[in-house]
């Protein structure tokens, strides 16, 4: 049975020099109880046709077409029709839980205004049927977690409210904007799991938009590719992913990072044996016992400061020429360490030496000289660059800081060789950063990195901002100027995947910490320590079968707070396998053939059969 | 990779660019440039074109209306002296006053706000209490002390307004660069090893300069405003010379006799309040993309 059926839809804006079609004649339709992927780069409209269904365009957009739902169609509806079908038959999850959420708010206040509103329930009722759906999207302590404010929760949790209120009022439909885009590869699992138990338990369809082709391939029937406002192929999972008929499918499915086939990476990797312990000349960079702490306001108490320990105790050495991975959920300390490495953070204790030189011990006219060694990109590419000056310029700046005896035309030679070899034509060089792309400001980002000659790169999260294929373009570039200037990589990342065709070794983090170090390969064939295993696990598989079939790991709830880590073992409050020693005794980071690893059970876990812990 | 983004073929704008186009069809704000334009113009050139000078006493025609035949086109005041010539000089006075003593209060503002914002803790802490300080200090009876050491001269004016000004530029500059050092273009200079003067003077001011360009148009009236007040309160400008504030009060005497010598210079000075307000708020909806359509 058809539920939603659209036909012919165009989606114009009129911006003040130009109209832009941001959906050029769409047609697809959507059956009750079945939950549809659209797939698309930014700028596909993928996002512009479901917000054009609800009549939520900005007000210098239109549609044209028809939108058939329950007989009538919605495109021709007046505002005030529309708004009874908006949240009660249809409803949407946006991409950030933050924002759509009401700061003001707290969550009982969100949830039961609605309902209140269109089924006329009283207080209690509407709170208690409230409860009952938070409980639904698997809200710990629903009851407790219903008087909190939105900053209170983390994002799963957030998202998970948005979820639960967009179910009150139990929708035909549901449609979630990229609702796990702004998450965590572990909590990204979550919610997809939590989609899939909806959709079951309540009978929703579900639109599911996204960028990333992995999410689709477990969770979704059918799949519509979307490309610049076009449809490019519309098909039920397996055949999209298995027989892709469209060239832009196809480029798009090669795109995707496999976690657990084997492709080519992009370095050679020599013997696959550059661990720590088999060279041992001089490493480039030397990280020992680093900690770096912020004292943070206490929210209980007005006068005291507590203690947020970002960065505990990370011990790290970085080989000339090799790429280390640094990976780890979003708060775990990893942009923190690759800032205190950089000395742009104040270092609370702990040893950093560069090329034998102690950074720790130098003070910042000192330490400048040696920052032409070492530098950073960053992850949000317009961000990093200075709007107001040229890309020219931009690029000029270490020249100047760092080589003040080049004359202008040197400066200007040099800058368009580098922007050559990132792949920038020259003509770039008297334009703004606003006038480029993404990942042409990335490269910018490169260039900008590159210029002196580094020793160390630092790259934290450098592609995921990015579009998936733009993902892989930039990281194949790191990989070469890589092998051509002998540069070392610190490449940081929240996704396995992602860092895996580009390191020698990756190191994991958590709260603050490393709890595994190894080569790449061996990581993801025999992780050792049980988070590395759920961080795999939670990266979407994009194979049907394969997505389908494999037990995945969930990681219950989220990351606890760094102010106050679990004792013992950090992650023994959500490890499968923990038991009384994790609770109390502190793992050492020990050697496990090529791999250092920081779990009491290791050496169960690398030859099998773990037990299970008693919880 | 067989996909390239198209992005980069999209026309796309810059922020000043795209204010100036918004700007433009602001009707307001450009009927508050053209106007300004005008009166500017008038305020350099036109006492040239006039056959009287700004002090000469024309004894026969003491206090008459404006009148084209005797040359006064605005009429004279209770000493004959030319009102058209008088106004048109206390309007180059008024308004150098207010653009002068904005600028100063825009340069000292500036450098003290974005260096206290930058490097922040200790030094914020003691500059920003210092802004404190002089906040609570009485505007009036600073400058009558002013007035009282060094005695009554323009410079001393531009002095006082410039010193009082430059606290709120000082307090709005040190908020944006808060928020702008904590950006990852700045993050990527240090991590250069830029020079924190170089960091302030590349990175830090050019991004303040929206809201500088707004806070300027509107302190420019404000100044403007402060000293007709003082001026009227007879702290301002010294006989002969005039300004705009110090024409409305001689006006103000001599309302019922001779109502053109309030008329010409208070309108002459509403028009130009109204049309720096028009034009500042022009540009603050201008300059702010959410407001864009």
């Amino acid at each position: 049975m058809k539920l939603l059926e659209v036909s012919g839809l165009k989606v114009r804006f009129w911006t003040s020099d130009c109209e832009v079609q941001a959906v050029k004649g769409l047609n697809f339709h959507l059956d009750a109880g079945e939950i549809l992927g659209i797939v698309g780069e930014s700028g596909s409209g993928k996002s512009q046709s479901v917000l054009s269904i609800l009549g939520l365009l900005a007000d210098n957009g239109t549609a044209s077409g028809t939108v058939n739902f329950c007989g009538q169609n919605l495109l021709a509806l007046p505002e005030a029709e529309l708004r009874k079908i908006r949240g009660k038959r249809i409803s949407m999850v946006f991409q950030d839980p933050m924002t759509s959420l009401n700061p003001y708010l707290t969550i009982a206040g969100q949830m039961t205004q609605a309902l209140r509103q269109h089924k006329k329930l009283s207080k209690e009722a509407a709170q208690e049927h409230c409860v009952e759906m938070l409980e639904a999207v698997k809200i710990p302590d629903a009851r407790k977690c219903f008087d909190r404010y939105p900053h209170e929760l983390s994002g799963g949790m957030r998202q998970r409210v948005m979820i639960a209120s967009c179910l009150l009022l139990s929708p035909d439909i549901l449609i979630a904007d990229e609702p796990t885009t702004a998450l965590d590869v572990t909590v990204q699992a979550q919610i997809i799991r939590l989609m899939q138990d909806i959709n079951e338990r309540f009978g929703t369809a579900i639109i599911f938009i996204t960028h990333d082709l992995g999410v689709v391939a477990g969770l979704c029937e059918r799949v519509l590719v979307m490309h610049e406002g076009d449809l490019m192929e519309e098909g039920a999972t397996r055949k999209i992913f298995y027989q892709p008929k469209n060239a832009y499918t196809k480029a798009l499915l090669e795109a995707v990072s496999r976690p657990h086939q084997q492709v080519t990476p992009f370095i050679q990797r020599d013997g696959e044996t550059t661990g720590q312990g088999q060279d041992e000349t001089s490493p480039l960079l030397d990280v020992h016992n680093l900690r770096v702490h912020f004292s943070v306001k206490n929210p209980e108490r007005w006068s005291s400061k507590l203690l947020l320990k970002a960065v505990d105790g990370v011990d790290l050495s970085l080989q000339s020429g090799e790429t280390l991975g640094v990976v780890g959920e979003s708060g775990c300390g990893k942009s923190t360490l690759a800032r205190a490495i950089l000395r742009l953070v104040p270092i609370t204790s702990g040893r950093v030496c560069l090329l034998g030189k102690t950074l720790t011990d130098l003070a910042e006219p000192k330490l400048r000289p040696l920052r032409k060694e070492m530098t950073i990109i960053f992850q949000d590419p317009l961000a990093s660059l200075n709007p107001r000056m040229t890309v020219g310029n931009i690029v000029s700046e270490p020249l100047w800081t760092h080589r003040p005896d080049l004359s202008r035309q040197a400066v200007k030679r040099e800058v368009m060789e580098v922007l050559q070899r990132v792949g920038l034509g020259n003509e770039g060089l008297n334009r703004y950063p606003h006038e480029f792309s993404g990942g042409q400001c990335q490269r910018v980002g490169i260039a900008r990195a590159l210029i002196l000659k580094p020793r160390l790169i630092i790259c934290d999260e450098p592609v995921s901002a990015l579009d998936v294929p733009i993902q892989n373009q930039i990281m194949r570039l790191l990989a070469d100027l890589q092998r051509e200037f002998g540069l070392s990589l610190i490449f940081i990342a929240h996704d396995l995947a992602v860092v895996r065709n580009i390191s020698h070794r990756i190191a994991v983090m958590y709260l603050g910490q490393i709890v595994e170090v190894a080569p790449a390969l061996g990581l993801y064939e025999r992780p050792l320590h049980p988070y590395t295993s759920a961080l795999i696990s939670a990266v979407p598989v994009p194979d049907p079968d394969t997505e389908r079939k494999r037990k995945k790991q969930l990681l219950s709830g989220d990351l606890p707070s760094p102010i106050n880590p679990p004792s013992g073992c950090r992650f023994q409050t959500r490890c499968r396998y923990a038991e009384q020693r994790c609770r109390t005794e502190v793992p050492e980071l020990r050697r496990i053939s090529q791999t250092l690893v920081a779990c009491h059970k290791a050496e169960e876990l690398s030859t099998g059969r773990p037990t299970r812990g008693t919880h | 990779m067989g996909i390239e983004t198209k992005q980069d073929q999209v026309v796309v704008k810059s922020l000043w660019g795209d204010a100036w186009r918004t700007l433009r069809r602001n009707r307001a704000a450009m009927t508050g440039a053209l106007l300004m334009a005008i009166i500017l113009l008038a305020v350099t050139v036109g006492p040239w074109l006039s056959q009287y000078a700004y002090d000469f006493t024309d004894w026969p025609n003491t206090s008459i209306g404006p009148s084209l035949g005797t040359g006064h086109f605005f009429g004279t005041d209770t000493l004959g002296r030319d009102l058209f010539v008088r106004t048109l000089y206390g309007g180059r006075i008024s308004l150098l006053v207010g653009v002068v003593a904005s600028v100063v209060s825009l340069l000292i503002g500036i450098s003290y706000g974005a260096t206290a914002g930058y490097f922040g803790g200790r030094l914020d802490a003691i500059m920003m209490r210092f802004v404190d300080i002089l906040y609570a200090m009485p505007f009036m009876f600073f400058v009558i002390l002013l007035m009282v050491f060094f005695g009554r001269n323009i410079l001393m004016i531009f002095l006082a307004i410039g010193a009082i000004n430059w606290l709120d530029m000082a307090r709005i500059v040190r908020g944006q660069t808060l928020s702008l050092k904590q950006r990852e273009f700045v993050e990527a200079a240090q991590a250069q090893g830029v020079g924190a003067l170089a960091i302030l003077v590349r990175h830090i001011v050019p991004n303040l300069l929206g809201v500088v360009a707004i806070y300027i148009t509107l302190t420019i009236p404000q100044v403007i405003l402060v000293e007709s007040f003082l001026s009227f309160l007879g702290l301002g400008v010294q006989e002969p010379m005039t300004s705009w504030g110090a024409l409305v009060k001689e006006g103000s005497e001599e309302m019922e006799t001779a109502p053109w010598m309030l008329l010409f210079p208070a309108f002459l000075l509403a028009t130009t309040l109204f049309c720096f307000n028009f034009i500042g708020d022009g540009m603050r909806d201008a300059l702010d993309p959410k407001d864009r359509q």
